[in-house]
């Protein structure tokens, strides 16, 4: 007989182990992407145009699991292309009202903004300002503690392929998963399977997966979650909102035997490896991650959409656990509502990275002063196409910088070596140059937080009483500076001076200002929790890699039943 | 029982399972009841399909099902195949006062057979059998009748009706039993509502599931349950279980 063991999980929903009877990467690209050999396709395979919005409009989903959807994902909304508009929105499950304008900056950010010579499917991602209807109907219901900031995100699944019955002879749709949340992991994970499964068996697909996600927990910050979808099933690492977890969630999965089902939702997506998007530049790779702790704006140039966006997440998630300082645009288009505002005749806005793929950006932006301009290189010199694309020459070109830091050229040589091999090297080559980068911005932090440590007030100083309570000493340049002589730094600076100089730059940047005031917030707190709690000075050390706040580790505790 | 430590989780067998069956023979409920000891007189049709996972100690192994629990009605029939790929186990539920429903099954019993995978344990199980017993049954949680008017999707016939409850009964036991057993099938009467049946449906899949497999090919990487050899015994009614005594512990052990 078997004994039904209920103490382990309070809901069925979560738990930390994995699901390693599944098989399938979440995390390939579409093309890699393979229907089930089992499963029967629609007597009608093409869903049409108008097919599509009947079949919604006859969905209907209760208010309770709206609410309840929408913790985690807006809406889904189809586009199609229509010769006379251009892309349109034609279906948008569960329903929500945009105006005129907000529709069609959905719209414009969901499509190519290039010509598509090939046939196929291709993820790509926006991130536009939050429209006014959304922030009505779906941000009350955001789980308190959840990141969020104005913005939305959009996850689209683009197709195109041969359609007889179009005038232009071809089909051009995507669905778009719209959420407040940054985990382009998991959205991306999502896409590829909800959109080639929409593609088959159209509107019923769209009322399965909403009914799927409604019945997830709650996605709280610093939990990991089971997520049943579609079959399949994603052990999520939701890390901290500041993402100073990730480290440590990052080395839970380095542990795991089975990483394909295990996603850390706030990374960028996996696949394809991004040292192929990169390899026009991989030894100015160091400059570009100093550039970005700068603040400093940069224009990505990509081939596609699919790749602009992704390098985009992949640049920005190297920032953490620093706070974002700066706006970012995994895909821009001339279309979006905010074009007038990033990109005109001053300077651009700090920290700003715009991922864009129209030539048109290689001339409005020409007094930017770095373009990062990706894609594969030999391919393209093959195919002779360098020059139809009327962008920027593939690298990095930067007017102003000069670094600061060595490079690993022990790991450039990798990255080169892995060029000429085989995908599964390419993605470990990619994994290995994000940690080194990711540990690097570690490292930076490393006297920042060791100076840091010196301000927290200890038993010697005059402050028994919480009243008032105890808090962290003011943050002196100079102080800092000679701490930072006495101690040194775990970076390969080039020079002292550099060195110095680097810290300098830093600390006039909105990034230090921020991070500051976080690590400010997290100290002040523990000392003025209760005085049960005396030996506060220990445990109000300042580390990266810990979590900060009192929010349980572990996925019991956290989760709503439901 | 209840002793699940941190390390029990890394050692655990997953076993995906799927239910399937005609709309409203009650494979929600089947699933509220083992999951969570419950069960709701009238119950919302599912759509698509929920996802709930249960943990099970069967001697000295811990299982972990992963239960998609799928929409019956017709119109999602084309996305059951996303549910049962990969899937080690499929409970197919009918509703013993609705021959009809007896046929459905049998259709799903045949899509498994010919596009699961092929070590797939099936298990037959006839729901609602509380409908056709004699009242003088004992029902040991007793639900209230719902005012609510029951939509088609949930009706129960006869539940609010006196008839004699051995005349609801459209299908005979010895009917469904000798399918079963000619398509190698296990095979249950069961009742969500009183529990009857419910365990022991797990835990028969369990002592058939080919574990030892499920554990070399996942740590063999692939995972792939398609590689899983599996063993086609007939089902065999084991009485080894007392119901009343688990519901018991259950709900000691429950936290909710």
């Amino acid at each position: 007989m078997i004994t039904i063991v209920r103490d382990e999980e309070k809901t069925p929903f979560k738990s930390s182990s994995n699901p390693n009877l599944l098989n399938v990467s979440p995390k390939v690209s579409m093309r890699r992407l393979s229907r089930s050999n089992t499963l029967p396709r629609m007597p009608r395979l093409e869903v049409e145009g108008g097919a599509t919005l009947d079949d919604l409009s006859t969905l209907s989903m209760e208010p309770s699991k709206v609410t309840r959807l929408r913790r985690w994902i807006i809406s889904l909304v189809v586009v199609d292309f229509d010769i006379d508009y251009g892309p349109k929105v034609t279906g948008i499950y569960p329903p929500l009202q945009f105006s005129a304008q907000e529709e069609s900056n959905i719209a414009f950010s969901s499509f190519p903004d290039s010509p598509q010579a090939e046939s196929g499917s291709y993820i790509h991602s926006f991130r536009i300002r939050c429209p006014a209807s959304v922030a009505q109907a779906a941000m009350d219901e955001i789980t308190p503690g959840a990141e969020v900031d104005g913005f939305i995100y959009g996850f689209a699944h683009f197709t195109q392929r041969r359609d007889p019955k179009s005038k232009r002879g071809y089909q051009q749709r995507s669905l778009v998963i719209l959420s407040q949340h940054a985990y382009p992991s998991l959205f991306y994970s999502m896409s590829s399977y909800l959109g080639e499964e929409f593609l088959s068996h159209g509107g019923p697909m769209l009322e399965v997966a909403c009914h799927n996600v409604a019945n997830w927990p709650d996605p709280h910050p610093s939990t990991t979650l089971e997520l049943g979808f579609l079959g399949y099933v994603f052990t999520t690492d939701l890390p901290e909102a500041s993402g100073a977890q990730l480290a440590n969630a990052l080395n839970k999965v380095q542990a795991k035997p089975d990483p394909y089902m295990h996603i850390i939702a706030t990374l960028a997506p996996q696949q394809p490896p991004i040292i192929d998007a990169l390899q026009s530049c991989l030894a100015h790779l160091w400059s570009i991650w100093e550039c970005l702790i700068l603040c400093e704006p940069i224009l990505v140039f990509g081939t596609s959409a699919a790749m602009a966006s992704q390098v985009v997440w992949w640049l920005r998630g190297l920032l953490h656990p620093i706070p974002l300082a700066g706006d970012f645009r995994p895909f821009f288009t001339i279309h979006d509502s905010d074009h007038s505002t990033l990109v005109n005749c001053r300077a651009p806005q700090a920290g700003l990275l715009l991922g864009v793929t129209n030539p048109f950006f290689n001339r409005a932006c020409s007094h930017w002063p770095h373009v990062l301009s990706v894609g594969p290189s030999k391919k393209k010199a093959t195919q002779g196409s360098a020059n139809i694309s009327g962008g920027p020459p593939l690298g990095w070109t930067t007017k102003t910088h000069k670094r600061h830091v060595s490079k690993d050229l022990v790991l450039l040589r990798k990255l080169q070596d892995a060029l000429h091999r085989d995908e599964r090297a390419q993605l470990e080559a990619s994994e290995a140059l994000r940690e080194h980068l990711t540990s690097r911005t570690t490292a930076f932090l490393v006297p920042l937080q060791r100076y840091l440590n010196t301000l927290i007030p200890t038993h010697a100083d005059p402050a028994p009483t919480p009243f008032p309570p105890a808090r962290l000493k003011p943050f002196n340049e100079n102080a800092f500076f000679a701490s930072l002589k006495a101690n040194g730094s775990p970076l390969p600076f080039k020079r002292s001076a550099k060195r110095k100089d680097f810290y300098e730059k830093w600390m006039r940047t909105r990034a230090f200002g921020l991070w500051l005031a976080g690590q400010e917030e997290v100290v002040n707190r523990v000392l003025s929790e209760p005085p049960s709690s005396a030996l506060l000075p220990r445990t109000a050390r300042l580390e990266p890699s810990r979590p900060q706040s009192a929010r349980p580790v572990s996925p019991s505790g956290s989760v709503s039943s439901g | 029982m209840a002793d699940a430590s941190g390390s029990s989780a890394d050692k655990s067998v997953q076993v995906k399972l799927v239910l399937l069956g005609e709309a409203a023979v009650g494979k929600s409920s089947v699933v509220l009841r083992f999951v969570s000891n419950e069960f709701q007189a009238n119950k919302e049709p599912t759509i698509g399909a929920a996802f709930l996972t249960q943990k099970c100690r069967l001697e000295d192994r811990v299982l972990r099902y992963e239960i998609w629990d799928t929409a019956g009605q017709e119109r999602f029939h084309s996305l059951a195949p996303m549910y049962y790929r990969n899937a080690q186990a499929a409970v197919v539920v009918y509703d013993v006062t609705k021959a009809s429903s007896l046929e459905k099954a049998k259709t799903w019993v045949k899509e498994l057979q010919r596009q699961a995978n092929p070590n797939i344990v099936i298990a037959l199980a006839g729901n609602k059998v509380d409908l056709v017993q004699p009242a003088s049954a004992p029902s040991p949680t007793p639900v209230a009748e719902s005012e609510d008017e029951a939509d088609d999707a949930t009706a129960t016939p006869g539940e609010a009706t006196g008839e004699q409850p051995e005349s609801l009964r459209q299908v005979p036991r010895e009917e469904a039993e000798a399918y079963a057993q000619e398509a190698g099938l296990l095979f249950f009467e069961t009742s969500a509502k009183t529990g009857e049946g419910i365990v022991e449906i797990f835990t028969e899949i369990a002592k058939k599931i080919p574990i030892e497999q499920i554990l070399a090919s996942s740590r063999g990487g692939a995972g792939r349950a398609g590689g899983v050899g599996g063993r086609t015994g007939t089902g065999s009614q084991q009485g080894g279980v007392n119901l009343e005594e688990n519901a018991a512990k259950g709900k000691d052990a429950c936290n909710c």
